[in-house]
């Protein structure tokens, strides 16, 4: 039985798969793998990766804080930012995560200073991100198969 | 009646204006739809968090509340409405509605309201009357994030839980579709299902989504509280930001409809001025023929005028020379061609110009005058005798009547005019 997986954030679905074979999902817990038949789990997530695999196929996701839902059958991820691994812009990143440190290191205050710190930290994630994915090369994506199957 | 160029220039500012209406119609067009697209992403993340939110109140806590912001008051002293309108107008009824009925239901609620406006409209509506208006934000960009409406939501939420306010309300419109946009109140703070005993005024609240509940035991990591922790914020600023969207998509399709309604009114009303705009274009033309006729009948009668009296002159110098004359006899015969009297045998050109003068110039006048004239015209023009004069007339007689033969035979019985 395959998981059906949605991943949603305020402003937009950012992406669903009816059949995912696993699900592994950046819990404040510790990283958590979901397979078919988990037991329903209410958890909040932290800053990390997600991933969705579906054969050979797979989608990867920088998650920066939310709740998800695990059901037997369905993985409802509420996410308070997510963006797609594979879209990620480095250079963009890089100079987010400057300007973050700058402001930090600047000294700012209380409020903007943690906008800075979160700013920082959603950067740095980014960045050990897309780089594992360079890394790894040329990889199969479930989005890029369903667009040729369509 | 205006005159063609009045109408013509009526015809143009019509024009100009349904130009510009329809511009506006084209640009809500197109913003309606991209507003409706976000409207409708952002409810994925409401309904799933509404889910969890009464899963984890109705299971893991039995009832009682984890949350201060899902916490209902008792007793409720004062509320909060936040009433959502737009920045600019030519919307239609848009703002009219909305702000009618966040009005009526804060009379039906019969509690000090203290005012939160997005949008210039209903701040300015509210203001106007004195209402107690405790704080505006304007000027929300066309795509606005959830950071753009962040200071409302803390607004809203430091007021609810310091005790200024026991329940707060969102006044938007709900965005049905293209031609159907419903205002309608929102119980927003505390996040649960309110209960109002006004029937009136409940009537305008929205009623909240069932929501289907799952039977199945969760387990929670690491905790509910820490759960309801992270959720119950990101869905209070959600729903203020739903109900933004909402009230967008509304507005530009309020926009649109009022828009192509006055694109086609200003069609309308160009076409009928057109029809006046000719009416007096063609009264213009008619006039203008009218005097030109009657302009050359006016010169025509003057003309003939003139020539009539030149005429008249002509003939009163011709007439006077005969009248001075011979008086009675011939006058009226005068014009006509005079004959040749030489033909009459003993009248040469001395005795036909004395004839002449005294007013015998045709046989018929010559035969009809007696010698006793004769003679006296002979010796007016100096001359004393004339042997055949006593046969002229008897000549003139047949020369009259055209009787030449006649003449001759009478001629030749004549020697030298005598018998």
């Amino acid at each position: 039985m395959p998981i059906h997986v949605e991943l949603v954030t305020q402003e937009e679905k950012v992406f669903e798969e009816p059949e995912a074979d696993i699900v592994v999902l950046p819990a404040v817990e510790g990283e958590m793998g979901v397979l078919p038949n988990h037991a329903p789990v209410l958890t909040t997530l932290g800053f990390g990766e997600m991933v969705v695999r579906k054969g050979n196929a797979e989608e990867r996701f920088a998650i920066y804080g939310g709740v998800v839902d695990v059901r037997p059958d369905k993985v409802v991820v509420l996410a308070d930012l997510a963006e797609s691994a594979y879209d990620l812009d480095i250079e963009k990143v890089q100079a987010a995560r400057e300007r973050a440190a700058q402001m930090l290191a600047s000294g700012v205050p209380e409020e903007q200073n943690r906008e800075a710190a979160l700013a920082l930290r959603r950067a740095e994630l980014a960045l050990r991100i897309s780089r594992k994915i360079q890394q790894r090369g040329s990889v199969l994506r479930i989005i890029q198969d369903d667009e040729e199957e369509s | 009646m205006p005159t063609a160029r009045e109408v013509k220039n009526r015809i143009r500012s019509v024009k100009n204006i349904g130009q510009i209406t329809r511009a506006l119609e084209a640009v809500s067009a197109s913003k309606v739809r991209r507003a409706q697209a976000r409207a409708l992403a952002s409810r994925a993340f409401a309904e799933k968090a509404w889910e969890i939110l009464l899963n984890v109140q109705s299971t893991a806590t039995k009832g009682a509340s984890l949350h201060p912001l899902l916490t209902e008051r008792e007793t409720v002293n004062n509320i909060m409405i936040v009433l959502i309108t737009s920045d600019r107008g030519l919307a239609g009824s848009y703002n009219t509605n909305i702000i009618r009925v966040a009005q009526r239901f804060a009379a039906r609620m019969n509690k000090p309201v203290k005012w939160v406006t997005i949008g210039r409209k209903g701040r300015d509506t509210l203001i106007r009357q004195g209402a107690n208006v405790v704080a505006e934000f304007s000027d929300l960009p066309a795509n606005p994030t959830t950071a753009d409406i962040a200071p409302s939501t803390r607004l809203a939420i430091d007021e609810f839980l310091s005790g200024g306010v026991d329940d707060v309300y969102i006044a938007y419109t709900d965005f049905v579709n293209m031609l159907t946009q419903r205002p309608v109140v929102l119980g927003w703070l505390p996040l649960i299902p309110h209960t109002i005993d006004d029937q009136v005024a409940a009537e305008y609240v929205k009623d909240v989504p069932a929501v289907s509940q799952t039977d199945s035991v969760y387990e929670y990591e690491p905790s509910p509280e820490a759960i309801l922790q992270e959720i119950v914020p990101r869905f209070t600023e959600l729903q203020l930001y739903q109900a933004v969207l909402e009230s967008q998509a509304s507005e530009h399709a309020a926009r649109m409809v009022a828009m192509r309604n006055a694109s086609d009114n200003a069609m309308q009303l160009a076409d009928d001025l057109t029809l006046v705009y000719n009416k007096a274009r063609q009264a213009a033309i008619t006039s203008e023929i009218l005097d030109i006729v009657g302009g050359a009948r006016a010169l025509d009668e003057a003309l003939e005028a003139a020539a009539q009296e030149i005429l008249d002159a002509a003939d009163a110098k011709k007439s006077a020379p005969k009248a001075n004359g011979k008086k009675a006899q011939v006058s009226a015969a005068a014009p006509e061609k005079s004959d040749n009297l030489r033909k009459i045998e003993g009248i040469g050109p001395k005795i036909e110009k004395a004839l002449n003068a005294a007013g015998i110039h045709t046989y018929a006048q010559l035969a009809a005058a007696s010698e006793e004239q004769l003679r006296a015209a002979l010796e007016a023009a100096g001359m004393r005798f004339a042997p055949s004069l006593p046969t002229w007339a008897e000549q003139a007689a047949f020369a009259a009547q055209g009787d030449w033969d006649g003449l001759a035979q009478l001629q030749d019985r004549l020697v030298a005019g005598r018998k």
